[in-house]
């Protein structure tokens, strides 16, 4: 083992592994300070480059991506009160009165230093927890791989959206769709409408261009043109300090209580960093010697939302990698990303790919002091990308996604599969149907058929062994009580906001 | 104030009634239709190992949860004044998908460097910017840089068009 672990980090070591790791920070820094652009959507667009590159290479160019729309998503929050991306929404509580206060260099300082070290902690959790994790699930025969996965699945549902009936139902879009192709057992082709294209099943690459990227300029495009040329109120670092080291010293305590939020929340399929956000927030006001500070400009509060909101950046990597089973809409596209690179996460990864993992890791860890010194040097350069008007970007994102939908196969097919898969993502939206169930059971639909037809053909097509077999039957039991503790109410139920 | 083309409970209803419409399809014609099997159906021994065992559960389940998404729509407040999408804005949707489709097509035909400086030009002129200090470089510059990117960086060739 050590032997790998030393392959995996000379492999890392490269001039190309950090310029790659360096490149998708600041491509992300850079994407998560444009408001409205979410690093979702960024991963999305970018993944096809990452084909271009081998594993160790790619994967740590989307992973830097990861890591710096997470950070980046702060600076307008704290700029110009808009957060960059969802999670960034508690950073505006304080963020954004302190740049009134003339102290946003010092807030943005605040945020880099608590992503930083919230992002490091997670990626430490991630390298200690995968492999005994995968360990473990290596010993899943292909019965409580099903309940594995089918858990997984109604946990992302359930939890998910601020409906059942819309996750579930987002969960059975998915499986329809990742049903398309040829059947394994059978050899029998399924709704490929004699599109050879259409054989080895849907494309995941355009799917996710159109669901994140594409639906989400749609949704801009909606805005009248007057707001879309408005260049947006000028946001900028004029004045302010360097962070004073003793805010740093009396925030440490609460990046700390965060990174172990968004860690435990970011591992749970399902959650996502806004949630982890806000509760690490919350608490951090019920434990501060001054929550009247909060709300009103507090590093305190800012170093929570952020230290949490990066902690989740690893975190959500833990069930991805060891289980197979993405966590949210992010985690599910660096999967895409690992398995167009023929890395299948799940059990057999670390067993199949020791040093690659190993290399990647390496450079997961590399990517936070390298964040960590862009933010410093770079910070103006990216408190210039909030002022970029709609009206520009959001035809250069449009062909961005074109352009990444056809490298994929250089296919014009898969162009015309995004767009559509664009315009039916607007709508999903517009209905407020969550697009991560839809993806997470898109991915995992032919694993998951897979393991149901092996644990049947294994029990002579007798359903019963996933209820005999303790494991098994412990999982399905976690399933349907998520299911019937989600939907105690009524099935259709909607929480109301606030 | 926009016209409201779609309240919050109209357009579930309609969803779910669509979703409802396509999950009969599904089941009674597409199923039957273009599971194409290789090998003779009593070949499979199994019904849960045949290739429309999986799809027809998923899609009983999905015509359960459109009846849901129905019922939750009706028995919801009336909210109809709370739109989803007003006439404007789905204009503009329309209008920005259509283009987004026709430049593609026009890329099979005159090629990606040919067709993109206009369809860039025509959306930032459409999305309000009509300055040509702004609308020129841009879609101009910006599609050079892709495609110098793409061949000299990638060596992928993007569409070149089938008409030259």
């Amino acid at each position: 083992m050590l032997e790998q672990i030393l392959e995996g980090i000379s492999m890392a070591l490269t001039w190309q592994g950090l310029a790659m790791v360096a490149l998708g920070v600041f491509v992300g820094i850079t994407m998560g300070a444009i408001p409205g652009l979410t690093g979702v959507m960024a991963t999305a667009i970018l993944v096809p480059f990452s084909f271009f590159m081998p594993p160790v290479l790619g994967i740590p160019f989307l992973l830097g991506i990861h890591k710096g729309t997470l950070f980046g998503g702060s600076i307008p929050a704290i700029l110009v009160n808009t957060p960059g991306t969802a999670p960034a929404a508690a950073t505006c509580l304080d963020g954004y009165p302190l740049a009134q206060k003339g102290e946003a260099r010092s807030a943005v300082h605040m945020a880099l230093y608590a992503s930083t070290l919230g992002d490091t902690f997670s990626d430490i959790v991630l390298i200690v927890a995968a492999l005994p994790l995968a360990a473990i699930a290596l010993m899943f025969g292909p019965t409580e791989f099903f309940a594995l996965l089918l858990m997984g699945l109604t946990v992302i549902s359930s939890v998910t959206g601020r409906s059942v009936v819309k996750g579930v139902m987002a969960a059975l879009m998915g499986v329809l769709i990742g049903l398309v192709g040829i059947d394994f057992v059978s050899g029998a082709e399924r709704f490929t409408f004699g599109i050879p294209g259409l054989e080895e099943g849907v494309g995941l690459v355009p799917l996710l261009i159109g669901l994140f990227a594409i639906s989400e300029m749609l949704i801009k495009a909606e805005k009248s043109a007057v707001e879309m040329a408005r260049p947006p109120e000028g946001a900028h670092l004029k004045g302010g300090r360097p962070l004073p080291l003793g805010e740093l010293r009396r925030s440490a305590r609460t990046i700390l209580r965060g990174s172990l939020i968004g860690t435990g929340i970011g591992a749970i399929p399902g959650t996502g960093a806004a949630i982890a956000t806000f509760l690490s927030y919350a608490a951090a006001k019920r434990t501060s010697r001054n929550p009247e500070e909060f709300g009103e400009g507090s590093y305190e509060g800012v170093a929570a939302a952020e230290s949490a909101n990066s902690a989740v950046a690893g975190a959500d990597l833990i069930p991805t990698l060891t289980f197979g089973i993405p966590g949210d809409s992010s985690a599910a596209i660096l999967m895409g990303a690992f398995m167009a690179q023929g890395l299948r996460p799940g059990p057999g990864l670390f067993e199949e790919n020791a040093p690659t993992m190993y290399a990647i890791f390496t450079l997961l860890l590399l990517g936070n002091p390298i964040m960590l010194l862009q933010g410093w040097l770079l910070t103006p350069l990216f408190a210039r990308m909030v002022t970029i008007r709609q009206s520009l970007l959001v035809p250069a994102i449009l062909l961005s996604c074109i352009v990444g939908a056809f490298i994929f196969h250089n296919y014009m097919g898969d162009v015309y599969l995004a767009l559509f898969a664009g315009l039916f993502g607007y709508w999903l939206r517009k209905l407020d149907i969550p697009m991560a169930p839809l993806v997470i059971a898109f991915i995992l639909a032919p694993k998951a058929e897979e393991s149901l037809k092996q644990a049947l053909l294994y029990s002579h097509g007798d359903f019963s062994v996933f209820l005999t077999r303790p494991i098994s039957a412990f999982f399905m039991g976690l399933a349907a009580l998520i299911l019937v503790l989600s939907i105690w109410k009524r099935p259709w139920a909607e929480p109301r906001d606030g | 104030m926009q016209k409201t083309v779609f309240g919050v409970r109209k357009a579930a209803v309609s969803t779910g009634l669509f979703f409802l419409l396509f999950s009969l399809v599904y089941y009674f014609y597409l199923i039957p239709q273009y599971i194409v099997f290789s090998l003779p159906p009593e070949g499979i021994s199994r019904t849960s190992l045949q290739p429309h065992f999986l799809p027809r559960i998923v899609i009983v389940l999905f015509a359960l949860m459109s009846i849901f998404l129905i019922v939750g729509a009706l028995r919801q407040q009336e909210e109809e004044r709370e739109a989803v999408v007003g006439a404007r804005a789905l204009f503009q949707v329309g209008v920005v998908f259509a283009l987004s489709c026709v430049y593609v097509y026009a890329q099979e035909l005159v090629g990606f460097s040919v067709s993109t400086p206009f369809f860039l030009a025509v959306l930032i002129m459409f999305f309000g910017t009509r300055d040509w200090r702004y609308v020129v470089p841009f879609s101009v510059l910006f599609p050079l840089g892709i495609n110098y990117f793409f061949w000299f960086g990638l060596q992928v060739i993007l569409p070149e068009g089938t008409l030259w």
